[in-house]
C-alpha cells in the first residue's frame, strides 16, 4: 500500500512507481493554521521541500492573509521554488483544518532523478501539469478582466 | 534565416537554447520523437477553444499568437525561432487558450502526448530534461505575470495592460508583437 493510492492525480502511476515515491516521501500531520511555507523564505538549500496534499486542505496565500487559492488531496505545492532554485518561496501555504501531507525534500528528489529517471520524469510531469493549470487559470482571469470583470483577477494575484 | 535547416542545425539549436544541460544522446532521442510538420503560411497550428495535446517547436520562421475577444482576434505576441508553443495543452490536456498561426514560411516540429510518453519509457533522461525546461518556462511566466499584474493593478489608474498581460501568460516577456 502507498500513501498515494486512491489519489486521482497518481492514478496513472503504476503501483511500483507509487511505492518508489512512497520510499522518499515523509508523511506529516498538521493542525489547523500550521504554516508549511512562508512567502519570502529561502528555498535554496537542500532541506527545501515540495509537498503533496494527502488529506485535508491547504490555503495558498499572498503575504499573510490574502487567499489566492485552496488546494486538496493530490495537489502539490512548494514546487516553484524547487524548480527555480534561485528564487525564494513565492507564497505562504497554511493548513486548513487537520491536514496530512507527504513531504519530498529536494535532496531526495535529486536522488530520485539519479536513480529512477523514469519515475522522476513522471512526477515532474505531474508538477508541470499543475503549473500549466495555474497558468491556464491566470489566462482565463486576464481574458475575463479584459471583458470588464477584473475582481477575480485582483483576488488571484493579491492586488 | 532559411527554413531549410538540417537536422544537425536543429539539434544544435535545441541543445544550445532549450536543453543546455542535456547530453547529446538525450537531444537526439527527443528529435527522434519529434515530427517535422509542414504547415502553410496563414494556417493555424493551434486554435483557441480546440483540443491540443501536442508541443510545437519553431525551428525557423515566425508564428503569431491571437486571443479571441468580443471585438475580434487580438494579436498579443510573435513567436520567434527556438521557442515552444502548446505546452499548457500538452501538459494539462485542455483546450488551446490562444490561436497560433504561421505568419511566415516556417520549419516546425511537433511532439504529442503519446510520443512524449514513449520518450519517457525509452529515454527517461531526455523526457525529464524536456519537462524540466517546460516547467522552468511556466514558472517564469507565472512569476512574471503575477509581478506585472500586481504592479499594474496596484496603480491608481491602471493603463491598458491586458495585451501585455496576455503576452506574459501566453508567450513570456521576451517575445513581443
Amino acid at each position: 500500500m502507498s500513501a498515494l493510492d486512491g489519489l486521482p492525480a497518481f492514478a496513472h502511476f503504476t503501483s511500483y512507481e507509487r511505492n518508489v515515491l512512497d520510499r522518499i516521501l515523509s508523511e506529516r500531520r498538521a493542525e489547523d493554521g500550521y504554516e508549511f511555507l512562508s512567502e519570502g523564505d529561502s528555498a535554496q538549500d537542500l532541506s527545501a521541500s515540495m509537498f503533496v496534499v494527502l488529506e485535508g486542505a491547504v490555503q495558498v496565500l499572498s503575504g499573510r492573509d490574502v487567499e489566492l487559492r485552496r488546494i486538496g488531496p493530490g495537489d502539490v505545492f512548494g514546487t516553484m521554488a524547487l524548480l527555480d532554485r534561485q528564487q525564494d518561496r513565492s507564497a505562504t501555504c497554511r493548513a486548513v483544518g487537520p491536514t496530512v501531507v507527504a513531504e519530498l525534500p529536494r535532496a531526495a528528489y535529486d536522488q530520485l532523478v539519479r536513480s529512477q529517471a523514469g519515475v522522476a520524469a513522471k512526477f515532474k510531469m505531474l508538477v508541470a501539469r499543475q503549473l500549466a493549470q495555474d497558468l491556464r487559470h491566470l489566462t482565463e482571469l486576464i481574458q475575463r478582466a479584459h471583458e470588464g470583470d477584473d475582481g477575480p483577477l485582483r483576488r488571484a494575484v493579491g492586488a | 534565416m532559411s527554413i531549410e535547416r538540417t537536422r544537425e542545425q536543429v539539434h544544435e539549436a535545441l541543445a544550445d537554447r532549450l536543453l543546455p544541460a542535456a547530453p547529446r544522446a538525450d537531444v537526439d532521442a527527443l528529435l527522434d520523437y519529434m515530427e517535422d510538420v509542414q504547415i502553410a503560411q496563414g494556417e493555424a497550428i493551434l486554435t483557441a477553444g480546440q483540443a491540443n495535446a501536442a508541443l510545437w517547436y519553431l525551428a525557423a520562421g515566425r508564428l503569431q499568437v491571437e486571443v479571441p475577444t468580443a471585438a475580434g482576434p487580438l494579436v498579443v505576441a510573435e513567436i520567434l525561432p527556438n521557442h515552444w508553443v502548446g505546452e499548457v495543452g500538452l501538459l494539462d490536456g485542455g483546450e488551446a487558450t490562444a490561436t497560433v498561426r504561421v505568419s511566415e514560411p516556417s520549419r516546425i516540429f511537433r511532439i504529442d502526448r503519446a510520443a512524449l510518453d514513449s520518450l519517457r519509457e525509452r529515454a527517461p533522461d531526455a523526457a525529464l530534461a524536456l519537462v524540466h525546461t517546460l516547467s522552468i518556462d511556466l514558472v517564469d511566466r507565472i512569476r512574471g505575470s503575477n509581478e506585472f499584474l500586481r504592479r499594474e493593478l496596484g496603480r491608481d489608474e491602471p493603463g491598458d495592460w491586458h495585451a501585455v498581460a496576455l503576452r506574459w501568460v501566453l508567450a513570456g516577456n521576451e517575445l513581443g508583437p
